[in-house]
């Protein structure tokens, strides 16, 4: 996997844009590969193609739980008797997939119980079913960055997913914290960085206005 | 009677199929809740000789009894009369230096060995003897039902249709409602042998656990993903037609075997056979009342 930095470097070097006075920033070229890659992988994960990719999903080890109640989980419809835990602070923004946030699991901290996705309503929805009583499976869905997982006892959670946003401090690992964010590891597929980097030097082109080179210079190959 | 003692639980089964369906399962296009219904679809179309027989004593107060949590459908009842209750008093550590051969007592009416037994049982101490009913009451100690009275039930929901307690004629009635025994006599215990639904103690839902079962239940749950994902906008039609003719074959099998006699059934129709026959050619006048 590639850094953000030799990322940035690389579309500069195909760019010819490595001086200043071409006004173009590591921040707009770093949020073009990002919009590029939204777009892609959304691709990729709506023809089930992205959730293989072990190397592309970062792992949250400890995500804190705390209890709240039913009207701040959306979930009013719950009979009682259900306790509801949500995620202490609110997550680093994800990227998004076919589907919503691209999430790949949820477990229990061991990782020895997988918990499945749903929604508030859906939920609701299956707790009024007959043949609820025999469904073991713990859920969770994601609500305005948070987790919420209704009748657990855990007091945290781990999580395996591509985030957009920095997740240094997610990590437990305090070396992380000190790594600049352009050394970090850029989460997207290599494969799709030909057609990632193909698409940002299109609109650069445009944008940059780079002038084509006359008869004289093509010829000069010492210029 | 059942054909397995061998079950598992729905979560088992559904591990099962999510080791095959390991991308879709990534993918999140496995969810339990909407599976359930079709293993207990498969449990009933494998009909009553895939569920466990069970037995209980239940005790009847102001002509009401709770009707076991696991019950499903009564195969017969009885009412239990006074019981004994034996006892074995705990000892420590006995190391026997011999071994001598085992030699049961002529006049032994102790039950008989049922390691199958594990909260009530009916026993037959010798051929000879009658059935009694045993119920366990802790670690050392049982009580034994000496004899037992009939019971007439009064034929609806939860009642076998072969169950012979709908044509006896008895002074005690009882009649399954709402998930208790109503009976016309204030108080007293009733035996009864019934199926029970397909949960383990947990509560939690089981299904047979035998080769040719297993294949159809995995079958049916995978058409049943395969389906769901097909309304989720995803290409699996080739999938489906696979899954769906593996199923229809999986089927066949399956209900051949659970609906196929085992050797004492072979047996009992023999036995009811000749019985049969034997009234019809040597025995025929017996049934014809005689005169004077």
């Amino acid at each position: 996997m590639t850094t953000i930095g030799e990322t940035i470097s690389r579309l500069r070097g195909q760019l010819k844009a490595e001086v200043q006075d071409a006004f173009v920033t590591d921040r707009f070229i770093y949020s073009l590969i990002l919009k590029y890659a939204q777009l892609y992988m959304r691709r990729q994960d709506h023809s089930n193609k992205l959730m293989k990719f072990n190397s592309v999903w970062q792992t949250l080890p400890f995500i804190e739980l705390e209890e709240v109640d039913l009207i701040e989980a959306n979930c009013v419809g719950i009979q009682s008797g259900c306790t509801i835990k949500k995620s202490v602070s609110k997550l680093p923004t994800f990227m998004e997939g076919y589907w919503g946030p691209l999430i790949r699991t949820i477990s229990s901290l061991d990782g020895s119980v997988e918990v499945q996705p749903t929604s508030p309503g859906s939920y609701v929805s299956m707790t009024k079913t007959t043949t609820f009583k025999y469904n073991k499976t713990k859920y969770y869905w994601f609500i305005d960055g948070h987790i919420y997982l209704p009748n657990v006892e855990w007091d945290a959670i781990k999580l395996e997913g591509v985030f957009e946003a920095d997740t240094s401090s997610w990590t437990c690992e305090d070396d992380d914290d000190c790594i600049p964010r352009y050394l970090q590891t850029m989460y997207v597929p290599d494969f799709l960085f030909s057609e990632i980097e193909a698409q940002i030097i299109n609109v650069l082109m445009n944008t940059m206005k780079i002038p084509a080179e006359d008869a004289d210079n093509k010829q000069n190959i010492n210029r | 009677m059942s054909v397995s003692q061998k079950y598992r639980t729905f979560d088992q089964l559904l591990e099962d199929v999510t080791v095959d369906f390991r991308t879709y399962a990534l993918e999140g296009m496995i969810e339990p809740q909407q599976l359930i219904k079709v293993a207990i679809k498969v449990n009933y179309d494998l009909g009553l000789r895939i569920q466990r027989t069970r037995h209980a004593v239940i005790e009847v107060e102001n002509s009401k009894a709770q009707l076991p949590t696991d019950f499903n459908v009564l195969n017969f009842a009885a009412v239990c009369g006074t019981y004994l209750i034996n006892s074995t008093v705990p000892s420590g550590t006995h190391i026997d230096t011999t071994q001598p051969k085992y030699v049961p007592s002529p006049t032994d009416t102790g039950p008989c060995e049922d390691p199958g037994c594990t909260d009530v049982c009916v026993v037959q101490s010798c051929p000879d003897k009658p059935f009694m009913v045993i119920q366990k009451v802790g670690a050392a100690s049982f009580r034994e039902y000496q004899y037992t009275m009939p019971l007439s039930i009064k034929d609806g929901v939860g009642v076998d249709c072969e169950c012979p307690n709908v044509r006896m004629q008895s002074a005690d009635v009882a009649e399954i409602k709402d998930g208790f025994l109503l009976t016309n006599f204030t108080s007293g215990k009733v035996y009864m042998s019934y199926q029970g639904t397909m949960e383990d103690e947990g509560g939690n839902l089981i299904v047979l656990d035998h080769p040719y079962c297993n294949e159809y239940y995995e079958y049916a749950i995978k058409e049943r993903i395969l389906e769901n994902m097909i309304f989720a906008g995803e290409q699996v039609v080739n999938q489906l037609q696979l899954v769906q003719s593996k199923l229809k074959a999986s089927r066949n099998n399956a209900l051949s075997f659970v609906n196929t006699p085992n050797f004492a059934e072979y047996k009992k129709i023999w036995k009811m056979n000749r019985r049969a026959q034997y009234n019809n050619y040597y025995n025929m006048f017996k049934s014809t009342p005689t005169n004077g």
